[in-house]
């Protein structure tokens, strides 16, 4: 194998990673084939970053609350989450307050902080 | 928190106080009352005392979790107080006068979190000011510091070395031409095209250290409250910070700043 396989990835690998795993997520109108192939890639990313699986003490939050704070942890504001998952600006808001409710949060920081120990998002 | 966040934060204190105070050499690391593991620095010159572990009672950072207090030596090699077990590494990096202070946790469970240490390369005391800029340095520290547990860096596993993420990338990449949507095509295009996992990350815009220092904290969580704490200065100067910060790296959003800092290989 070459050299390039070896070794950990850096913090600027990582970041990059988790940007494209939370915009892979959410494209949309394409075939169910090309979907699938995109959710494997998005899984691949995913598991880059979190080798570990889930842990049971997880917040059981929706696919598209997941969506929401994937997108929310590299940085995008709600108006551009809106856009980006072809909903109102509200409805991320309500996205966003249901995962804070249930991961018991009451910021976005100490959401993602949650998100990430727990290993639902890279 | 994880092991490199307690890293971060303890780095961007020392860097402070030695900035504050002058002080030549800083350094310190994660403790728990069996012992701390040397682990940042600055104004090292040898790497002789990197990744040392002191163990309790041994030396003076081991003295300093025995006793829970700072403990200084003006001449290290002289003096009767401490172990002398690590001699050669002290020696060889050239430290002389040396304070070793230790971060008591607060709240339960108590005890030892880090040590943090000053040094100077000629005899004499280490200076008052510079021992009360590690102890309040200390102080702040203890406030925000878990107690040591097991490491939650992730582990590398095989196949997700930047070599497996530069593949997943261009594979995403080439199948982002089938995206009907043009801003998400694009947008995924030109993030595969920009990095080169592995290759070290490409030039971002030139941050001041206390701009870096500050988003450093902003990444590990802590609210500007807590970053005027631990950096010194109010947390008005903080946010005038940030928003320079954020001009430079043309975000409008603090964790945006946070994630282009990153992945310009500006902060950890």
């Amino acid at each position: 194998m070459s050299g390039a396989d070896d070794g950990e990835l850096s913090s600027a690998d990582i970041e990059v990673a988790r940007r494209v795993y939370a915009v892979l997520r959410v494209v949309s109108g394409v075939d169910p084939d090309l979907r699938e192939r995109l959710n494997r890639l998005a899984d691949e990313l995913h598991r880059s970053v979190v080798p570990h699986p889930v842990t049971p003490s997880a917040p059981a939050l929706t696919a598209r609350e997941l969506d929401a704070v994937a997108l929310v942890a590299v940085g995008y504001k709600n108006s551009e989450i809106a856009q980006l998952m072809g909903v109102a600006p509200e409805t991320v808001k309500s996205y966003l307050r249901s995962a804070m409710n249930k991961s018991e949060t009451r910021s976005r920081h100490a959401l993602l902080a949650v998100a990430r120990r727990s290993g639902l998002i890279p | 928190m994880s092991g490199a966040v307690v890293r971060e934060l303890l780095k961007r204190s020392l860097q402070q106080v030695r900035r504050a105070t002058g002080l030549p050499v800083v350094f310190g690391g994660p403790a728990d009352e069996r012992g701390v593991v040397l682990s940042v620095s600055a104004g090292m010159r040898s790497g002789s005392l990197d990744g040392l572990f002191v163990a309790r009672d041994q030396g003076l950072g081991g003295r300093a979790i025995g006793t829970g207090r700072p403990v200084s030596v003006p001449d290290y090699r002289l003096s009767a107080v401490i172990s002398h077990a690590y001699d050669h590494q002290v020696g060889t990096e050239g430290l002389v006068s040396l304070v070793a202070v230790p971060v008591i946790g607060e709240g339960a469970p108590g005890g030892v979190r880090a040590v943090l240490y000053g040094a100077m390369r000629q005899r004499g005391p280490v200076g008052d000011t510079a021992v009360d800029a590690l102890t309040a340095a200390a102080r702040r520290l203890a406030t925000v510091l878990p107690p040591a547990g097991p490491s939650s860096d992730p582990a590398p596993v095989a196949g997700s070395g930047p070599g497996a993420l530069g593949a997943v990338l261009r594979e995403v990449g080439s199948l982002a031409d089938r995206i009907p949507d043009a801003a998400t095509r694009e947008l995924l295009q030109q993030m595969c095209a920009e990095h080169r996992p592995g290759a070290g990350p490409a030039d971002g815009p030139a941050l001041s250290p206390r701009e870096l220092d500050v988003l450093a904290l902003v990444a590990a969580g802590c609210g500007n409250d807590m970053i005027a704490d631990l950096l010194g200065g109010s947390a008005d100067s903080i946010k005038a910070h940030l928003r320079s910060a954020m001009r430079r790296l043309r975000v409008s959003t603090r964790l945006a700043a946070v994630s282009r800092a990153r992945s310009s290989g500006l902060i950890g």
